[in-house]
């Protein structure tokens, strides 16, 4: 027996060279996967005690009478705050590493040439996954566009893209819970591929700016860069310096106006405004949310503390949607490679599916 | 050599340029740097996201901050 192991050994022992070199690169990964589950570990513990800190600290520390306006108010402050700012580090990081192998080009390439029905669900699904900045909108366009990728395939990334992100996702299900998520999920991604489709169907390609048509590129050009595992843990990380560190501070404001809300506006106040007989409260809801800019880190606090003083959900959830996909300065950027009748198009498409999802939860929840 | 930094202008396409000026400066090469913020050019060049470094017509990087040490060892 012991011939054998010390032969097992042996022939281990006399790999050859490049294989010896990946031996000696190996033990950081495994390092780094314990440093990653001690991590969580340790952000599941911290997470669990959230909820009984923060009344201690409110009303045992600065001894706040409990259930008074600013008591409430304070309380809800210091258990969203450090609650929102915890998921979203963790979900940043776990998306920032799953993003690593999306790239936009490895996304045009699978759109490319694919058929429209198929494409726009794809599409949307993709937005989720490929790291996307608005002011790529542009050159993003163009080369979807440019390389066959059909126009209302193209748009339903763009819906999705910013609408659908894990920040919006995330946010909901640690305020909201994984039900209202879900159907934020699910009635975000139908938005896009159905609003995508329409304008597919409508032959809006002679309203794409000239100089834009006359460009060809190709859809196959992807410039290859294998990423390590250990460079994938290294994005990840990355994106939670660089997105929280973006976004705290819309979290902050967006806590501290949900937070006045929570503790001041009387109870029900929102029934009348934003409630379900308002049917006037979706349109007008859309509609105040287009020229408001927010990313889904503010507008979520706010949106909660609403849903609680009885507002509906489908007029919340419209009024996120459109201030999240529909945006004033995106539609500027837009109007570099569209003309007005397309921008217009897409708001108007974009707007009614948005407008009938929140009729839909307002009259069956 | 030449380099070209493409960005319409976010706050991450200005500092992708400004590592790639310092890179330039500490190799001491010498280089010459573009700042492309027209959309017609940079879909020329295959770009789909900003910021992107190409060099001598060749896509470095794209959709990302370089890192310094990145776009030394591009200069090599």
């Amino acid at each position: 027996m012991k011939e054998i192991q010390n032969i097992d050994c042996h022939c281990s022992d006399t790999k050859d060279l490049p294989e010896k070199i990946n031996s000696r690169k190996k033990p950081h990964i495994p390092y780094k996967l314990i440093l990653i589950a001690v991590g969580v570990g340790l952000w599941f513990f911290i997470y669990r005690q959230l909820y009984s800190f923060s009344t201690f600290l409110t009303y045992d520390v600065l001894s706040l009478e409990q259930g008074s306006h600013l008591g409430e108010a304070v309380h809800f402050f210091l258990y969203d705050t450090p609650k929102v700012l915890m998921l979203l580090s963790l979900v940043i990081f776990g998306v920032g590493v799953i993003r690593t192998f999306f790239t936009p080009e490895k996304t045009r390439k699978i759109l490319a040439g694919k058929r429209e029905s198929i494409g726009n669900v794809l599409a949307a699904l993709l937005g989720i996954v490929t790291p996307f900045c608005s002011c790529s909108a542009v050159p993003l366009f163009i080369g979807f566009v440019t390389a066959g990728v059909p126009l209302g395939v193209t748009f339903s990334f763009l819906i999705a893209a910013p609408m659908v992100n894990e920040i919006a996702l995330i946010l909901l299900y640690g305020l909201l819970g994984w039900k209202i998520a879900s159907l934020y999920l699910v009635t975000g991604l139908l938005v896009a591929i159905v609003a995508g489709w329409i304008i597919g169907r409508m032959g809006m390609e002679k309203h794409i700016e000239e100089w834009v048509r006359e460009i060809r590129t190709n859809a196959h050009e992807v410039p290859e860069n294998p990423l390590t595992w250990s460079e994938r843990l290294h994005a990840g990380k990355a994106a939670v310096v660089d997105i929280v560190g973006k976004v705290w501070i819309y979290v902050i404001v967006g806590i501290a106006v949900g937070a006045g809300i929570h503790g001041y506006v009387p109870e029900g106040f929102m029934a009348s405004i934003m409630g379900r007989d308002a049917w006037w409260s979706v349109p007008a809801a859309v509609v105040i949310g287009i020229p408001m800019y927010s990313n889904a880190a503010g507008i979520v606090p706010i949106i909660h503390a609403l849903l609680e003083k009885g507002a509906s959900l489908g007029t919340v959830l419209a009024f996120m949607m459109s201030v999240i996909a529909l945006s004033l300065p995106e539609m500027v950027i837009l109007r570099k490679v569209l003309k007005p009748t397309m921008i217009a198009v897409f708001v108007a498409v974009v707007g009614s599916g948005i407008l009938l999802v929140g009729y839909l939860f307002n009259v069956i929840i | 050599m030449e380099i070209k930094v493409c960005g319409p202008g976010c706050a991450n396409c200005t500092k992708a340029e400004s590592i790639v000026k310092e890179a330039v400066a500490d190799s001491g090469i010498d280089a010459q740097i573009l700042k492309i913020s027209d959309f017609a050019e940079m879909a020329k060049l295959g770009i789909l996201s900003t910021p992107a470094v190409v060099i001598n017509g060749q896509i470095k990087c794209v959709g990302k901050v370089p890192t310094k040490n990145e776009v030394l060892e591009w200069l090599k």
